[in-house]
């Protein structure tokens, strides 16, 4: 069994009559682990749970042989980013990554070794006497991923990082994190299909507190094989693809637009299969559960 | 309209809210007005007491006053009411002697220095003060003793009844003076503190039957109701008004600020939601008062808006303030120190509450208007164009801060005011 | 022993201090709202019992504040060290504070020549534990400071007002009492607790 291992059996966890998971079972090693998952799914629950934010009511986890309930433990040895990352405004980047670091139980000598690398690492050594509440969105979440990274930990969890990123600051982030998972366990939550395939050897889809999907990118584009298909159409012709079959991605030409869409009964009336890609196959997975839609409908 | 409506839904809908109409009706139970301890009735005749009233007859008043500062003056130890709170004043030596002279000028036989140096000095007696070296000794602490002979030590002091009423006045005001203002001896203070005298059977009869035809019964009783809301009401809708603004975080602001509305609606509209909220179990409990009075005095014989006109010309403007400091100094700072702000002014207002300025009579820019007693209906009428001003400035200071709200407000949406109490970022690595 | 000096030195300069400016602004204007020099026995107690009390709201009642914003919280939470000891850190502070408040007023006062005696340090500190408990309480409760401002100013207006019997903050100053005082002490540590409680429940493990 892997040092970095997270096992996930029959978890359960409720708020109030509302199950946000329901009977999860999940095994994640070491390297970059993507969750991914409609708004409500239940990505943040499972994450703050693992991080031990959350009690669940049922099932097990344990986080490399330490089960979650001993907080204390399991604290020494996750980082975690969450989605609305902040902190005191009034401090700035160092003293907001010392004090955190005070938190942590390092001491001082290891504080200045670890700030020292980590804002080199993440590009903020320039701003390290900024003030947190003056920092840009991009320089916030990289402060995040530094404190995230302050202690060392072998398991690393990050709630939609890349939210609110410009695409560089995104392309940015992910090879950061890259780096990061050649030595440990990454759970990645978004939204994003394209951070997940981008980055991610395993992924899971969650969809309402269940696990729709558990395996790597390939296989679930495997999944997808066969029913996706590209067309070109006219405008007047785009709505009633549209009313047919799941779109996936439109591409506008002029009077015409490409369309790749879901034909799961692989008869479509028109166009042509065509390779699945990961978004592909993540929608094509969503649609299964019968609430899927258009690509917008996943946002 | 719309805003407003969502505004007000915005604050009744609020924990804070429900808990300050908790707080104004559980206020207005504890202190016996809601529902009302006492009813009015017609004085009988022959009763043990009227109550007292406060008289301006010199004769009365110059002994008392005079023999009070004199036993002030032996301990130099003066009690006084600057800011309405009590204060404890000791003079120094020059103004003690000053306050000798004043206390010479009001007392029998007195030696003046002059009069010891020309050595015809009459024998002393146990009517004699004298001033300067001699029987007067001042102890360690600076306080005095009339030492009339080794073994007896005269604290007695008799009056010098040829005085007049002006030039009595005019001793006092000095005196006044000296201690720095707000003693017993100012001319407010002293018909107040010295001049009680019994009401009359006629008298108050007189007072019932102007309750009766003036105030209905029912608006003696508003202007006790008034009189405590006034203290609650000038404090805490200053809570609301903060939470409000506080709930408007850094993302919401922005969001906020691009919007078409203008800040002067914007801040009307909160304002006056706010209000009205704050007013509603005030209102409720108005309302309630006028049936129990019906059932108790019948009802042809209340005037069953007289609540209502209270509580729109009296405790309204209160009300005003309280939550236009709020607004103001919350928007300005981003921070909860309007509450400070009301406090302070709420406690220099009501004197700590310790009801120092409770007797009748309004002052200019008084927050929370006293009339603590039931009825005293021609008091009322002396002091109501005092009442009439004063609650006209408090709306207008009111009005006025709600203005520069939204100025500050506009200034804010176009990033104009940038408000920092923190240093400037300095580039520096605490690496 | 150090991270936790550490821990104390960040909380005090970066969320503790504009509440300790607040309350020194309190202790430089108390002695100009009321008169603090030769006062009698029974004067000393309006001071006593009508400003100093307000340094329990001042620096209790903020303790939970700096992690209202949930991104905040999140981020403090999941260290090792736990939340609820850095809570635990800066009531103690508050606390201390409050004393060091207090016994340097009594002692100013003592200095010209009101008649205080040590006896009014801890009457006074049960007055101000009593007002913070329930402020840092109601906030902890409602998750909002100015609720928890609130709470404590009300109960002292209807105290002033009124009279609470047994729970009343101003025995001093109406019959020179200080007996019930150690009531008003154990209620206020006992809402301290309270709060350290709910917040626990509240934020810690949902």
């Amino acid at each position: 069994m892997s040092e970095s291992n997270i096992q996930i059996r029959n978890l359960s966890k409720f708020y109030g009559k509302k199950q946000a998971l329901c009977g999860l079972n999940l095994d994640i090693t070491s390297g970059m682990f993507g969750l991914l998952g409609r708004n409500g799914a239940g990505k943040t629950t499972l994450m703050k749970t693992i991080a031990t934010l959350l009690r669940k009511q049922e099932g097990d986890i344990t986080v490399c042989g330490i089960p979650v309930e001993n907080a204390q433990e399991i604290r020494k040895i996750i980082g975690y980013l969450p989605q609305d990352f902040n902190m005191y405004g009034n401090m700035t980047v160092s003293q907001a990554l010392d004090y955190l670091g005070v938190l942590s139980g390092m001491s001082k000598a290891e504080r200045h070794d670890r700030i020292s690398i980590l804002l080199k690492q993440v590009n903020l050594i320039k701003h390290a006497g900024k003030k947190v509440r003056s920092l840009s969105g991009g320089m916030k979440q990289r402060l995040g991923i530094a404190q995230a990274l302050l202690h060392d930990p072998q398991v690393l969890i990050v709630d939609e990082p890349t939210a609110g990123l410009d695409p560089e600051e995104r392309v940015r982030f992910r090879n950061l994190l890259c780096e990061v998972a050649e030595h440990k366990t990454v759970i990645l939550s978004t939204h994003i299909v394209g951070d997940v395939e981008a980055t991610c050897g395993e992924i899971a889809i969650l969809d309402e507190g269940r696990l729709l999907f558990g395996g790597s990118v390939s296989g679930l584009c495997d999944m997808a094989e066969g029913s996706v298909y590209t067309a070109e159409v006219t405008q007047n012709e785009l709505p009633k693809i549209r009313a047919a079959y799941t779109i996936t991605a439109t591409l506008s030409q002029g009077k015409n637009s490409t369309v790749r869409f879901l034909s799961p009964d692989r008869k479509p009336m028109i166009g042509k299969p065509v390779t699945p890609g990961a978004e592909d196959a993540y929608i094509f997975c969503l649609s299964k559960t019968g609430k899927g839609g258009n690509l917008h409908d996943t946002i | 309209m719309t805003l407003y409506r969502k505004e007000l839904l915005r604050v009744l809908k609020s924990t804070i809210f429900f808990l300050a109409a908790v707080g104004i009706i559980l206020f207005a139970n504890t202190q016996g007005v809601f529902p009302p301890h006492s009813t009015i009735t017609k004085p009988l005749p022959g009763a043990e007491s009227y109550g007292t009233k406060a008289s301006d007859n010199p004769d009365l008043i110059m002994p008392e006053a005079a023999e009070s500062l004199f036993v002030q003056y032996s301990a130099n130890q003066y009690i006084a009411y600057p800011n309405g709170f009590i204060k404890y004043v000791r003079l120094n030596q020059s103004d003690r002697e000053k306050m000798g002279e004043i206390i010479a000028a009001l007392s029998e036989d007195v030696i003046s220095e002059d009069v010891q140096e020309s050595g015809d000095i009459p024998a002393a007696n146990d009517k004699t003060l004298q001033i300067g070296e001699g029987s007067l000794q001042p102890n360690d602490d600076g306080s005095f003793q009339i030492i009339k002979s080794e073994e007896e030590i005269l604290t007695g002091f008799h009056f010098n009844t040829a005085i007049t009423w002006e030039h009595f006045l005019a001793l006092m005001v000095q005196a006044d003076d000296l201690l720095g203002g707000g003693s017993d001896f100012s001319e407010k203070w002293m018909s107040h503190r010295f001049g009680q005298i019994p009401v009359t059977y006629d008298e108050a009869l007189a007072d019932y039957e102007l309750t009766v035809s003036y105030d209905k019964l029912t608006g003696a009783h508003a202007r006790l109701f008034s009189d405590y809301m006034g203290i609650i009401l000038g404090l805490l809708p200053v809570f609301p008004a903060v939470f409000l603004c506080l709930s408007d975080r850094k993302n919401i602001t922005s969001m906020l600020y691009t919007r078409r509305i203008s800040s002067t609606r914007f801040i009307l509209a909160r304002f006056l939601a706010l209000l009205t909220a704050v007013m509603l179990p005030v209102l409720i409990m108005c309302a309630v008062l006028t049936g129990i009075h019906a059932a108790d005095y019948g009802l042809g014989n209340i005037d069953i808006l007289v609540y209502f006109k209270y509580a729109f010309f009296w405790m309204l403007p209160t009300a005003m303030a309280s939550t236009a400091v709020g607004l103001f100094f919350t928007t300005l700072t981003n921070t909860p120190a309007a509450i400070a702000v009301q406090l302070v002014w709420w406690f220099v207002d009501t004197a700590g509450g310790s009801g120092v300025y409770s007797f009748f009579g309004v002052r200019p820019l008084q927050l929370i208007p006293r009339h603590n007693t039931l009825g005293e209906t021609q008091t009322f009428l002396d002091y109501l164009p005092d009442l009439i001003q004063n609650r006209i400035g408090i709306t207008l200071t009111a009005v006025l801060l709600v203005t520069f709200t939204i100025f500050v407000y506009n200034a804010k949406r176009r990033g104009l005011l940038y408000v920092s109490v923190f240093k400037r970022d300095k580039v520096q690595s605490a690496v | 022993m150090f991270l936790y000096l550490s821990a104390i030195k960040y909380n005090l300069r970066f969320n503790l201090l504009p509440h300790i400016a607040a309350a020194l602004g309190l202790m430089l204007l108390t002695p100009v709202l009321f008169g603090i020099t030769a006062l009698d026995a029974m004067t000393v107690a309006y001071p006593l019992e009508l400003s100093l009390p307000f340094l329990g709201v001042i620096l209790l009642t903020p303790v939970y504040t700096p992690e209202q914003d949930p991104g905040i919280s999140d981020t403090v939470r999941v260290r090792k060290t736990p939340y609820l000891l850095i809570c635990g850190i800066r009531i103690i502070i508050a606390l201390v504070l409050m004393l060091l408040f207090i016994c340097g007023f009594v002692l100013l006062m003592a200095a010209l020549e009101s008649e205080v005696s040590i006896a009014h340090i801890p009457a006074v500190y049960a007055n101000a534990i009593f007002l913070g408990g329930l402020g840092i309480l109601a906030s902890a409760i409602s998750g909002h400071a100015v609720v928890g401002y609130m709470i404590p100013v009300l109960y002292f207006v209807m105290d002033l007002m009124g009279s609470l019997g047994t729970f009343t903050m101003f025995s001093m100053m109406r019959n020179g009492q200080m007996n019930g005082k150690w009531v008003l002490f154990v209620i206020g540590v006992c809402c301290i607790a309270a709060s350290i409680w709910i917040r626990n429940i509240a934020t810690e493990r949902k």
